[in-house]
């Protein structure tokens, strides 16, 4: 009986063993033939007639697709989407710092996953054959304006960008006219008004650093102004050529340290999640916050900033030298595509092609999300916010280099930048922390 | 039936069991155990790096800062927790009027979700718009209004250890109340007849009386503890900087948040170990300390 007992419990611990190895190796093989039956489904798309369209369309009906994104949506746009297509659209919505954790989850775990929402910091994990359904060549392109941020170095485009945004600072223009001020066009003057603002007693920042991503902001100016010397110095520090502890970006830090040391900021940013940060500046706590033109929601669906109260106004982020020509820092839009692993790619696509449409998905997703359109034929109504952030949205564009620089190093960029907003790190211990933490990326890639 | 189908049939019938656990426990187990000496990110090639990820750990200062921090958390929070429960159900014990109201308000808080009590706290302590701030502000004590309890580095890990404290104190109360109504009341009337008073009998008495509650209280606030994650989360997210990265919170960003699974398994195996030894060495010397 013992024998047989203990022949029983060998058997199950080899099937839990089998069971668990498989489940970590099984990854590859999946990957390897979802993206065989995605080449196929590809080739098989190309070759389709434009007959069978309306009879592919009939097959569609009845189908889920699971979308995952940090963008907003109302269940108005999930009713339009099931009317209008005949496919249900199951919505995960994930905000914050959990996004990226959650799409990895998803792709590691094999789940239901049909059109992902890329960040700008996962294009390099991300925009590959392995993980996304290469978009280049589809009609559905044709309707966007930019696709940039949603290509890959190598040329294919595996997403398309719905909005595109600049960052920017948000200010009280009340407050600013009290104290004689002029909006600021380059960073000697941008650093000029905080210091007045600060002499007369007034907070001149607020900023949600307890998200711990706006930690960018206390370092924007001089880290932004590398790029814009040098367009190529992500791909110098990501082929090891130039590296964190090199002057460059010692001094950049250095800066940074100094600005800091300024205290513009208002202390209570520490303690501050998003939400709260925008409503102490709607309460007048503070003159100035720095954001994005993503803050610019219609007052329907507005939940940050507040018309009203106070004169509104907006100015892109001075980083620039004197003498230097001030660019809008572009941030990408919610660059959207279709999981490699999706198991219904059609019915993915036909969402695309839903959500640009004029006609269909694009009036109700900019306007629940206030994102200004990225799409040919058709305008986000930002109500009195449209007027505000013209001038922003249209100025010339540079890059940002958060986005890059997060790739390379993963959130370590936010988390250093608040260490050294506390004060627990040093400009020099900030650049060795950023390479330390670039090696050990590039050592697991 | 005789005694050996009689077996069998018990095997059988735990046999489900046994296999659920074994697919949804062990199994996970030994798989995260395989990749703790892997370099996986996840979505790349699996490949062995032999003790790299451990001693990494240990070499790693933001990993040896967590677990230190996670120490000195769990070592404050089993003391604290302990002695103020203890405290309250000594008095609850009493012949008070409400004393049952008493016990209901202080175990509630224990039926409430972490992140929902997290996030509540969040709110309390919002250093602009809080209740805090509005109360302190309306009492016109402006210096404590701007009192930045979860923002200031200095202050963040101890804000969320009483919040922690406000959470679970019930629950242990409870265990030590159970323990207390053990406690025959003629030990306590002898040692009053011999001249004892409330202090001595309560050292000399009630307290080695109580050692199993006492031993099962610190067990579950010390495994609690190295194992909190939902509250730092919720409230700090491990900052302001690192200040409030608990072990917990570095194993899901190094895992998650920086794709290196194997490193984040690594660290939970530590942790593993850790919980283990610790809670065996607890056991052991609180066991030996136990009167039936």
């Amino acid at each position: 009986m013992k024998k047989i007992l203990l022949w029983l419990l060998v058997l199950t611990m080899c099937v839990s063993m089998l069971v668990s190895f498989s489940l970590v190796g099984c990854k590859k093989t999946e990957v390897a033939a979802t993206t065989a039956a995605a080449e196929t489904t590809a080739a098989a798309a190309e070759t389709t007639a434009a007959a069978e369209t309306t009879a592919k369309e009939v097959s569609l009906e009845g189908k889920t697709i699971y979308y995952i994104s940090w963008a907003d949506y109302t269940p108005e746009m999930l009713d339009l989407f099931k009317e209008q297509t005949g496919i249900t659209l199951n919505y995960q919505q994930f905000g914050g710092g959990e996004y990226n954790e959650a799409v990895r989850t998803r792709v590691a775990g094999g789940a239901d996953l049909d059109v992902v929402a890329i960040r700008a910091e996962m294009r390099k994990e991300f925009f590959n054959d392995d993980m996304m359904v290469d978009l280049t060549g589809q009609p559905v392109l044709e309707r966007v304006k930019d696709l940039s941020a949603g290509t890959s170095p190598d040329g294919k485009i595996y997403g398309i960008p719905i909005g595109g945004f600049v960052e920017a600072v948000w200010y009280n223009k009340d407050i600013f006219a009290k104290n004689n001020l002029s909006v600021p066009k380059n960073w000697e003057e941008f650093n000029d008004v905080c210091k007045k603002l600060k002499e007369a007693g007034i907070t001149p920042l607020v900023e949600p650093f307890k998200d711990v991503w706006p930690c960018w902001y206390v370092g924007i100016g001089p880290l932004q102004r590398i790029y814009e010397n040098d367009p190529k110095i992500v791909q110098k520090l990501d082929s090891g050529e130039v590296k964190w502890t090199d002057p460059i970006w010692v001094d950049a830090l250095k800066e940074v340290e100094s600005f800091i040391a300024k205290g513009y900021f208002a202390p209570e940013s520490t303690g501050l999640a998003y939400t709260p940060a925008k409503q102490a500046f709607n309460d007048g706590k503070a003159a100035m916050t720095i954001c994005g033109t993503w803050n610019a929601r219609n007052d329907t669906h507005g939940k940050d900033l507040r018309i009203g109260g106070f004169d509104l106004g907006l100015f892109p982020m001075p980083y620039n030298l004197p003498g230097e020509e001030l660019k809008g820092i572009r941030v990408q839009g919610v660059v959207t595509g279709i999981a490699q692993q999706s198991k219904n790619k059609e019915a993915g696509m036909k969402f695309l092609e839903w959500i640009t449409d004029p006609n269909g998905g694009a009036p109700i997703y900019h306007n629940t999300n206030g994102h200004p359109s990225n799409f040919k034929g058709f305008e986000t109504d930002l109500g009195d916010f449209t007027g505000i952030i013209k001038e922003a949205q249209e100025l010339p564009g540079v890059e940002t280099l958060r986005d890059d620089l997060f790739t390379l190093v993963n959130s370590s960029l936010y988390t250093v930048l608040s260490e050294m907003y506390i004060g627990t790190k040093t400009a020099e211990e900030a650049a060795k922390a950023l390479q330390d933490a670039q090696d050990k990326a590039m050592a697991e890639k | 039936m005789d005694k050996n189908k009689q077996k069998f049939l018990l095997y059988l019938i735990i046999l489900p069991a046994f296999l659920i656990f074994l697919i949804f426990f062990i199994a996970p187990f030994i798989s995260g155990l395989f990749i703790s000496f892997t370099s996986w990110s996840g979505f790349n090639e699996i490949k062995f790096a032999g003790f790299k990820n451990f001693i990494e750990f240990f070499t790693n200062k933001n990993a040896y800062s967590a677990l230190g921090r996670t120490l000195w958390l769990t070592f404050i929070i089993v003391i604290f927790q302990n002695i103020t429960a203890l405290f309250f159900a000594v008095i609850l014990e009493r012949k008070i009027k409400g004393k049952d109201l008493f016990k209901v308000i202080f175990f509630v808080p224990t039926m409430l979700s972490s992140i929902v009590v997290g996030y509540m706290w969040s709110f309390i302590f919002d250093p602009m718009n809080g209740l805090f701030n509005k109360l302190f502000t309306f009492f016109n004590l402006s210096e404590l209004a701007k009192i930045n309890l979860l923002g200031n580095p200095k202050l963040a890990l101890y804000t969320i250890i009483f919040t922690l404290l406000w959470q679970y104190t019930g629950y242990t109360m409870v265990i030590y109340i159970a323990g207390l109504s053990n406690v025959p009341p003629e030990l306590n009337e002898a040692g009053y007849i011999d001249g004892t008073n409330n202090w001595q009998n309560f050292k000399y008495i009630t307290f080695p009386m109580i050692a199993p509650a006492v031993t099962i209280n610190i067990l579950i606030s010390v495994i609690g503890a190295l194992k909190l994650f939902d509250q730092i989360y919720v409230m700090t997210g491990g900052g302001p900087g690192r200040t409030t990265e608990s072990l917990t919170l570095l194993i899901y960003k190094e895992g998650f948040g920086a794709s290196r699974l194997g490193f984040g398994t690594a660290s939970s195996t530590i942790l593993f170990i850790l919980v283990l030894i610790i809670s065996l060495i607890l056991l052991t010397y609180l066991r030996r300390r136990e009167i039936y």
